[in-house]
Parts: structure tokens; C-alpha cells; sequence
């Protein structure tokens, strides 16, 4: 009780001095990410306990090969029972779209792609079976997409057609290059876009840097305010994985934070550390053995609470926005306490 | 049952729309039936109705009142509802029995001053009590108090029988008092209260019932518990099941006093009989020919009659009921024509009914109109269609108000098309009118269009049949109570169970050839675009489904390898079919378990891609086959450069196509297991090339044959042999190239070795 008091004055003294935010209402947002997966009564008592109102579901992704063209896959329809318990959470259908699908694609083929979505969509927002009667209601679609220059119209044209399909708000991702740099990337055709304040850096590239979550790196994206054409919500991280390396090669990323590993391993240098004891998980399928490395990628709660600082500092937030937390796992409530999830949210309007 | 139906649908509905092994329909999901007993009133002999659920415990009295309430409402002059008496005696306890009441029946007692009628009543409700007192202990405190109860209120209605002077009131109390001694345990005590208020008296209900209770206990009660059978509704039933082990019709009818009793022996004897019952049945007719017992028991007749006569021939499967094991031999391949050839031997018995049926005096019986209706059956089922016909004429213009009439017009329908010869039968206009006034009728549509099947008009007959697939009820009803026809196909060869179906296209898909096939779409086709209303509605079903009607044509020319008449089918559809199906996006029939996921000419499942992908196009059925068409010229072509390549690629699409590879659905709409090698459908044309890969082998031998390298003829080798259920081991591959064995005994080498052509 006394360290969650001390911890709420931290966090009330860390953000008491910013007036820099014109945010006055923030929509409490979760990303559900999960493939196969169902979303159960502990995450339905969390979103509720945290007042999340909206929940950005993943419902599949799209890719292409030559035999069978654009296709859907890692779907994930949710049921009924799922719903229920969710109580007035809205549900947006988000789906993710493979930038490399570009390049093989035509105005037609995305006309088809496009219909495809949207009929998908449509269709996993009815029960599955019996009557078609709406499982739940959608306004918003989100399309998470990494563009490129070169993907750009291709993509801006699917992004309209979904439009002009679904009769939809559509939103979409954007990351902090394409935020910085409109000029280059161009500007979505989209009603708002979602800025992903998070896994800057690619994954296994820089030894040292946390590739979910670095400040420095972000700062170099977010150094001067600056107005945007759509409106903007935010994105931050609460996800966390690990990196096995086995004779300095990288074999897997596994789902264990530091205090996971700390257990086992000893720390070697900042986010590195190195298995001091034979250890297997998934019934045997992932087995560390002494010596392996492994890299540790979480993010503190102060790491986020920077970041906060920083987007409020630069970008240029409407009155009322949406944060949204990647992504919805039980791993996030052992990672993070109520309070500091609850002050992710809020810290946008202090 | 039902609900394992509903759990295997939903189980497979997703990956089949075929029934695999786990499940066969059985009892009354393949009865068939027309001649229903609903469609006369014998209410009072359900629990008697011919059906495969034989002892089944569940009856239900089906009347809506029982004989002591019509009783009261006589004794009350008619003034008091039939409901309100029902109330006071089956719902109102004995704090409800006062002065205060508000049901009529008590209310019109304290009315009129008949204090004795309320007493006794009262009494009536306190036996009620009584006689489940010892099961009964609600405080949990000792049950043993219970006979000293039961024993001082025994007391208090012997007393009451001998103080009460309204006759009427007295045999009330007197079989009040038989019935208490009955459930506490005093049956001792019946015989002589039965033996003075009720063995000489009149034969009413409560005769009937007191007699009932007399006969536990007692040696030689065959003849009581007929006639409590053949007089009492509510104790039809009960007679039946706690005395039918014991009876004997030799005793009864021993003990017959008249003719009527005679022929209550007989009925008795006849109520549960599964085996042919002619006998009995004209033994009670000679004894007592207007009884409603003997007009049900000729209905019950011509149900087990249809169940050996129509059951094995609509729906090619065993009768729902068997009465003698050695009646069909155990062990018997149930082959179409066996089927057949036994469902023509009950026919004949069927004429032994119809004998009897037109011998006797119809207008001596109860029924008449049952008499008729079934002669009706009788005609159509022993084939006399003509005779059917005119009976059928005569029973329209004298009945068309019976609530069988609408049974009569079906069989009508029925007659004129089964009276056609093979090859000629049509739909005739007479009896379109009465399809389409019976087109919810899922049984009557499966008999007309297996009739029509049966003479070899298979266009109208699967029409029929689907129209009847598509009723909104059987789809809702699913697994429930529904009317739905299982039927089994016609078996030519003799492997195993008959494959059993449920849905028009899967019986085509497996029964058809592409030649039958294409008759069918070709009439789809041509009522595409017909003004003819009624083809309209009878092709309904077939023209929504022709898509993927035209889908199995082209994929039965697949699996007689007649790729050119394969390809101008799947060409036909149009290509939103092929943008809407067997893909992920779920659009229509055919989405994630039947998506193409890679290109067959190029690539194997659990292998690692070693074959360049040279043509790149969405894979679709129609491709596949245009593909397939395109690479065999070229193979085939003497002036091709790379016979050997086109060779091989063809032959992937054959290994891919067969049960081993990733577009079974060129040949298939259900996948089978690789492990389920003993499962062959041998009625599917192509099965023994979806099991072994025959032409697959074939053309990797071309491609040998024409190859220019030795490790590109080693890989063909190891083709054959991986395909080939002799070349386990790889055989050819080891006696030919040993030097290459090991290195293509695994899929490590094969893009070297291919490049090596």
C-alpha cells in the first residue's frame, strides 16, 4: 500500500510541471493482437477496472503469394461469450496488411482486395452461426500497414476504396518516419491516424538499444512541435519479448520478460544477459542452456512516462484522443501495476 | 442421439458437408413413412404406433381428459366446464376443496347443497396423499409413522364406502379404496371390494380401472388385461406394459366369454407385434370387425409394410426394424439390388393385405375411410397403379374433406409417376399442381424424385429431391425432429457401409457419373432460362446451386481425366465463382479448409519448394485444368524442347491432386486422411487414382523416359517410388542409381537434382 502510494505521488510530481498538453479527454485503449486466442474474464476485469472503452481488435492479416493472390490469414474471430463480458468496450476491426503485397497488386486486384476486407470484416462483426445477428457494432476500421514510398499510392488507393466500400471512419497506423517526414511519405487519405510511439529501431540490428522502446531514438523523431493534416491518436507499448541467442546466433524470440530471466541468468551488460542454469519452458520445446544469451526487451514504466513527456511536448494532440496500449496480455498486468497503466492514460491530460 | 447428429453436423460442417465415419443414421431417422397415424384419430393407441423406439418408456396420455372427468361433467348436468372439472381433479389439493373456491366444479357442489359429492372428494384428495406417503417425507423426520397413517385412513374409507348411500358415490369410494390398497401395499384387499362393487356392476371407465388394480397379483389375468386394453384409454397403455411378459393368448382366449373378447385376445397379441400380423388381424375381424383397435392395427400394418417396402427402396437402407434376425442373414452385403430384391418380397406380402383388405365389408367397419386410404396404400405399394388410380378418383370425390386426403393426392402423384416406363418417365402436368401444393413436404418430394431417378429422369428427380433439401423448416429442425430423409447411395460395388447422405449434392457428387452429371446442367441450364413457372419452383434449389453444380461437373471430367470438357465447365461459371471460393476470404461455400495454397505443378506439401515457379497465376480450378491442358500438349509434342520438364510438372499436379497432395479439391469436396487407406469410396470413379497416384507415376516415367541426365531420370525414380506404395524404400530409385540414394532419400538434394535436368 505504501509503495503504490509513493508511486502515485512519483508519477503526480513527474507530470505536475507539464501544462504543455491540450489533451482533455483520453480514450482509454487497448490493441488485442491475438491470434487463436480468446479474450477471458481477467481481461475483461482488467479493461473494465482501467475504464478502456475501446478495444482495436485484430481480426486478421493480409498477404500475398502467386498461387492464391491477396489472402487472409492469422484470422481471429471473436465470439459471443467474449463480447459479453466486454460490457460497452467498442470493438474496431483492425487488420494488417503486409507492405510487401504492394508490388503485386493493381488498381483491380485492390478494388477485389478491398471488397474482400470489408466483406470479411462484415462478416466476423455477425455471429457465426444461426441468425446473422451483429456480434458488434463498428464505426471505425483500422488498416495497420508499414508503407513505403514506393507502396504509397498504392496503398493510399486501398485505403480509400475500403472507404468508399464500408461507408466506414477509417484510421490507420503511422509510425514516427512517415509522421516526420508527410512531405516524403505523403499524407493518408484516412479520417484519423494512430502514431505508433514505439519499435523504432528493427529488431536484432543494434545490440544495444532496446528496439521496442528508446528514448534517444525517439527524440530524434520527436524534437520540434509540429501540426499534422489528420487528427492523431496515440500508440504506446506495453509488450515485452526476449531474444535467445545461441552461439551468437539468434534463434528465437521468447516470451519472457527480465524478471522472468533474472531467475535463471545472470545480467552482463545493460539488457544482456547469460543463462547460468539449464531451463525449459513449453514442455520442453524452448530449452536455455548455461551460457546461452539472451537479450531482454521490456519497457519500464518510466521509459513510457517519457515518452508521454515527449509526445505532449511535440505533437500536436487534439482535445479529445484516443491512447491506445499494445497490446491486451496477461503478461501486461504482471509487467505493470493498475496504477501505472491507469497513469499511461491519464498522464496525457496532467 | 439426435443431439450427437447436431454435434457431428456442427463438428463437420465446417471441413465437410458429407457425414464421415462415427456416426450412421439408425431407428427412426430412416423409417420411412407415409401413411401417418396422425392423420387419424388414435390418440389412445400412441403408444402403440409402429416404430423403431419399440419400448420406449415416454408415453404420454394424448387425450386431453380422462374418463372421470367426462363423468363429473355428465353428473353435473353439463354445467360445469370440462376444464374446471379437469382443474378440481388434477390441479386443486384438499385446502383447495372449501366453500370459498374459486373453480367452478367445487363452487357448483356448494351450490347446490351436495356436501356428500365434497366429502368425497376431499376423501379423494387425501388419498392422493396417502398413497404417496411412503415415498414421501418431506420434514426428513421418520418415515416409519407411515403405515400407522396408512392404516387408520384405510379405516376412515371403508367406513365411507360402507356409510355412503349414493351408489354413485359408493363405487367412487370403492375404487378409491382399491386403489389406496394398491399403493400402500394392501393388495390383499382389492379382490373383495372388486368382487362386491364392481365384478357384476356395469363395464364403465371405472370397471375398467378397478379392474386393472385387481389384476397385480393374480394368475390368469390375460383376458382382463385385453379387455382393459381394448376399453379403457388410460389404462391401454399400462395394461400393456406391466402384464405383456405374463400374457398368454392361449389363456385369454380360453377365457373368452363372447366373439368381441376373442378378438380383444387377439388384439392384445397384436399391439407390439413387429412380424407380419395378418393372421390376427383377420382372426379380429372375423370376431369383431367394427373396433377402433382393429382399424389401427391395419394401420400399424401398412407402417410396417412401408418400413420393408419403402425404407430399403427409397433410402437403400435396412428396414428401421427388424423382426427376425434370420430374416436377413447377418453378414449380408447390403447391396442395392439385395435391397431391392427384399423390398419386392415384402411386397408381395403387401398383397396378402391388400387380399384381406379387399375382402372384408367396408361398410361393417368403424373406419371406413381408414379401410379406403389403406387400400390406396396397398395398390401403390403392390404396384397396381392403375387400380390405385381409379380408387383414388372415387376417394377424392367422397372424402376430399378427410384429413388423409392431401396423403391420398401425394400417393396420386406417386402412382402416375412410378406407372411410367424406364426411360420415359416425366413430371406429368396432372400432378404439378400437387407437388407445388406439397413442395414443404420433404418425404413426398424424396419419394417422387427417386421414382423419377429410378426411371432414369435424373434432371427432375435430383430437382425434386433438392427442392426438398432446401426447405427452411429441415434446416431449422437440423438434428431435431426433423422430417429429413437420410438416405444411403446406390452401391454397385461392395466395400464396407454404404455411404450415407443427407444433402442432394453430396449424393451427387458421389453417386454420378460426369455423363449423368452433365444432363443435369444441361437442364439447370436450359430452365435458366425458361418461362415455365413451374420449372421455375421445382429447379430453384438446383439453379442456386449451379455454380457449384457446373463446380462438380468440371470436377467429376477431373476425375475421369477428361480435362478438356473439365475446363470448358469450370470456364463457365465466370470468374467471380473462382474470386469467391476456395480462398480464405470466406465469401461463399468453399473458404479456408478448401483454399488452394500452393501451385501443384511446382510444389509439395511439407517440401521445401525446389522447382522454380516458371508460370505465376492464381491457382484456381480453372487455371489448374487450363495448366494442365497447356503443359500435356506440351509434353506430349514431339518438337518441345523439355518434354522431360512438362512431364515432371504434370506429374506433380497428378501426385497434388490425389489424397497425398494440396489441391484434393480438384477431385474431391472432403479431404480424406493420409492414415485412412482402408476407407475407399469405391463409387467415386477416380478413388484408386486419389489413392495411388497412378498417373502421377505414369507421366514421372515419361519424364524419365524422355529425360537427358541421370540425375534428373534418379530424381523421376525417386518420384515414382515416393508415390508408389510398391517403392517403400525407394526401390527403382536404389536398384537403378544407388550411387544417388542417399542423397535423395530426403528432400535435402532435390533442387540440385532437378537443376541437374
Amino acid at each position: 500500500m505504501k509503495r503504490i502510494f509513493l508511486g502515485i505521488i512519483s508519477t503526480l510530481s513527474l507530470f505536475s510541471c507539464n501544462n504543455d498538453t491540450n489533451v482533455e479527454h483520453v480514450e482509454r485503449a487497448f490493441y488485442y493482437w491475438k491470434s487463436n486466442s480468446s479474450i477471458d474474464d481477467d481481461d475483461a476485469k482488467h479493461l473494465k477496472d482501467l475504464k478502456v472503452r475501446k478495444l482495436y481488435v485484430k481480426l486478421f492479416e493480409v498477404d500475398y503469394n502467386e498461387a492464391r493472390g491477396n489472402f487472409p490469414y492469422e484470422k481471429n474471430r471473436i465470439g459471443k461469450y467474449e463480447l459479453d463480458d466486454l460490457d460497452s468496450v467498442k470493438v474496431v476491426p483492425t487488420i494488417f496488411i503486409k507492405n510487401g503485397i504492394f508490388q503485386y497488386n493493381d488498381e483491380k486486384s485492390l478494388d477485389q482486395l478491398a471488397d474482400n476486407i470489408t466483406f470479411l470484416i462484415d462478416k466476423y462483426s455477425k455471429e457465426e452461426y444461426g441468425e446473422e445477428q451483429k456480434l458488434f457494432d463498428y464505426n471505425e476500421i483500422q488498416i495497420d500497414c508499414d508503407w513505403t514510398k514506393s507502396t504509397r499510392d498504392k496503398y493510399f488507393y486501398l485505403l480509400k476504396k475500403i472507404k468508399s466500400l464500408s461507408g466506414k471512419e477509417i484510421s490507420c497506423t503511422l509510425r514516427l518516419y512517415p509522421y516526420k517526414y508527410p512531405e516524403i511519405m505523403g499524407v493518408p487519405p484516412v479520417d484519423k491516424v494512430t502514431l505508433m510511439c514505439y519499435n523504432l529501431i528493427k529488431p536484432l540490428t543494434k545490440k544495444t538499444k532496446n528496439s521496442i522502446l528508446d528514448i534517444e531514438e525517439l527524440k530524434k523523431y520527436l524534437n520540434e512541435k509540429k501540426s499534422y493534416p489528420v487528427h492523431i491518436d496515440v500508440a504506446l507499448p506495453v509488450f515485452y519479448w526476449t531474444q535467445l541467442y545461441q552461439n551468437n546466433r539468434f534463434e528465437e524470440l521468447l516470451d519472457l520478460s527480465t524478471n522472468d530471466i533474472k531467475t535463471f541468468a545472470k545480467n552482463t551488460e545493460p539488457l544482456w544477459y547469460q543463462i547460468e542454469k539449464d531451463t525449459s519452458f513449453n514442455y520442453g520445446e524452448t530449452y536455455l542452456k548455461i551460457g546461452d544469451q539472451v537479450k531482454c526487451e521490456d519497457v519500464k514504466a518510466s521509459d513510457i512516462n517519457q515518452a508521454i513527456a515527449l509526445i505532449k511536448k511535440y505533437v500536436d494532440l487534439d482535445k479529445s484522443t484516443t491512447i491506445s496500449l499494445f497490446d491486451l496480455d496477461k503478461s501486461t498486468f504482471n509487467q505493470y501495476s493498475h496504477e501505472e497503466i491507469s497513469g499511461f492514460y491519464s498522464g496525457f491530460t496532467k | 442421439m439426435k443431439k450427437f447428429l447436431v454435434f457431428t453436423a456442427v463438428l463437420l460442417s465446417s471441413v465437410s458437408k458429407t457425414f464421415a465415419c462415427g456416426y450412421s443414421p439408425y431407428g427412426e431417422d430412416i423409417r420411412y413413412s407415409l401413411f401417418l397415424p396422425g392423420y387419424f384419430n388414435c390418440h389412445d393407441f400412441s403408444a402403440f404406433h409402429y416404430s423403431s423406439q419399440l419400448f420406449g418408456f415416454d408415453f404420454e396420455y394424448q387425450n386431453k381428459y380422462e374418463s372421470n372427468v367426462y363423468d363429473w361433467y355428465y353428473f353435473t348436468g353439463k354445467k360445469v366446464s370440462l376444464d374446471e372439472i379437469n382443474e378440481c381433479m388434477n390441479v386443486l389439493t384438499l385446502t383447495d376443496i372449501n366453500a370459498d373456491s374459486k373453480n367452478e366444479f367445487v363452487h357448483f357442489l356448494y351450490l347446490n347443497n351436495m356436501g356428500n359429492v365434497v366429502n368425497y372428494l376431499k376423501m379423494a384428495k387425501k388419498c392422493e396423499a396417502i398413497n404417496t406417503l411412503s415415498f414421501d417425507d418431506a420434514w426428513e423426520r421418520d418415515a416409519s409413522n407411515s403405515d400407522k397413517l396408512q392404516l387408520t385412513f384405510l379405516k376412515e374409507l371403508e367406513k365411507a364406502i360402507v356409510n355412503e348411500k349414493n351408489s354413485y358415490l359408493k363405487r367412487k369410494y370403492a375404487f378409491l379404496a382399491i386403489r389406496t390398497y394398491y399403493y400402500t401395499d394392501h393388495r390383499d384387499s382389492i379382490a373383495k371390494l372388486f368382487d362386491a362393487h364392481f365384478r357384476f356392476g356395469k363395464k364403465d371407465y371405472l370397471y375398467y380401472w378397478s379392474l386393472f388394480f385387481n389384476s397385480f397379483g393374480r394368475t390368469d389375468v390375460s383376458m382382463d388385461v385385453a379387455n382393459i386394453m381394448a376399453y379403457s384409454p388410460e389404462k391401454k397403455y399400462a395394461a400393456y406394459y406391466y402384464f405383456h411378459n405374463d400374457f398368454s393368448l392361449q389363456k385369454a382366449l380360453a377365457k373368452a366369454e363372447n366373439k368381441q373378447e376373442i378378438a380383444n385376445a387377439y388384439a392384445y397379441a397384436s399391439v407390439q407385434k413387429i412380424s407380419p400380423n395378418l393372421e390376427y388381424l383377420t382372426k379380429i375381424y372375423d370376431n369383431s370387425f367394427k373396433s377402433k383397435i382393429l382399424d389401427f392395427l391395419l394401420l400399424r400394418e401398412i407402417n410396417k409394410i412401408e418400413d420393408w417396402v419403402y425404407t430399403p427402396y427409397y433410402t437403400n437402407y435396412l428396414p428401421s426394424i427388424e423382426f427376425a434376425n434370420s430374416w436377413y442373414k447377418e453378414g449380408v452385403m447390403e447391396s442395392t439390388n439385395t435391397l431391392r430384391s427384399r423390398s419386392e418380397k415384402d411386397r408381395l406380402y403387401a398383397q396378402e393385405v391388400l387380399n384381406f383388405v379387399n375382402a372384408a365389408d367396408l361398410s361393417k367397419i368403424d373406419n371406413p375411410v381408414l379401410w379406403k386410404a389403406s387400400q390406396i396404400q396397398l395398390l401403390f405399394i403392390t404396384k397396381n397403379y392403375n387400380e390405385c388410380l381409379n380408387k383414388i378418383q372415387e376417394f377424392k370425390k367422397n372424402h376430399a374433406k378427410e384429413k388423409v386426403f392431401p396423403q391420398i393426392e401425394k400417393i396420386e402423384a406417386l402412382s402416375i409417376t412410378a406407372n411410367q416406363d424406364l426411360g420415359k418417365a416425366i413430371i406429368k402436368d396432372e400432378i404439378k399442381s400437387i407437388i407445388l401444393k406439397y413442395r414443404n413436404d420433404e418425404r413426398f418430394l424424396f419419394s417422387l424424385g427417386r421414382e423419377l431417378e429410378f426411371r432414369g429422369n435424373i434432371p427432375d428427380g435430383i430437382a425434386l429431391i433438392s427442392l426438398g433439401n432446401s426447405l427452411p423448416e429441415r434446416i431449422s429442425n437440423y438434428g431435431e425432429d426433423s422430417s429429413g430423409v437420410d438416405w444411403q447411395g446406390n452401391r454397385l460395388k461392395d466395400s464396407g457401409n454404404l455411404k450415407y447422405f443427407y444433402e442432394y449434392f453430396d449424393y451427387l457428387d458421389f453417386v454420378y457419373t460426369a455423363k449423368e452429371m452433365q444432363l443435369v446442367i444441361n437442364k439447370v441450364n436450359r430452365n435458366e432460362a425458361t418461362h415455365d413457372d413451374f420449372e421455375k419452383v421445382i429447379y430453384g434449389q438446383l439453379l442456386k446451386d449451379k455454380n457449384q453444380l457446373t463446380d462438380l461437373l468440371g470436377t467429376k471430367y477431373i476425375r475421369e481425366n477428361r480435362l478438356i470438357a473439365a475446363e470448358l465447365a469450370f470456364r463457365s461459371i465466370g470468374e467471380k465463382y473462382w474470386n469467391d471460393n476456395y480462398n480464405a476470404w470466406e465469401r461463399d461455400e468453399y473458404g479456408d479448409y478448401y483454399s488452394f495454397e500452393e501451385n501443384p505443378f511446382y510444389d509439395f506439401k511439407y517440401t521445401e519448394s525446389f522447382i522454380p515457379h516458371r508460370d505465376k497465376y492464381l491457382v484456381t480450378k480453372l487455371s489448374v485444368t487450363q495448366h494442365l491442358i497447356k503443359y500435356l500438349k506440351l509434353a506430349n509434342n514431339p518438337k518441345t524442347k523439355d518434354r522431360d520438364y512438362y512431364y515432371f510438372i504434370v506429374a506433380n499436379c497428378y501426385a497434388n491432386m490425389s489424397k497425398y497432395g494440396h489441391s484434393w479439391m480438384m477431385r474431391r469436396f472432403e479431404s480424406t486422411s493420409y492414415f485412412d487407406d482402408d476407407i475407399l469410396d469405391y463409387s467415386y470413379v477416380d478413388e484408386a487414382e486419389y489413392h495411388n497416384c497412378k498417373l502421377a507415376q505414369q507421366y514421372y516415367q515419361l519424364a524419365y523416359d524422355n529425360a537427358k541426365t541421370d540425375k534428373f531420370r534418379a530424381l523421376c525414380l525417386r518420384m515414382i517410388d515416393f508415390f508408389s506404395k510398391e517403392g517403400v524404400g525407394f526401390v527403382k530409385l536404389r536398384s537403378q542409381y544407388p550411387e544417388f540414394y542417399s542423397e535423395l532419400s530426403n528432400c535435402e538434394h532435390l533442387e540440385d537434382y532437378f537443376k541437374a535436368r
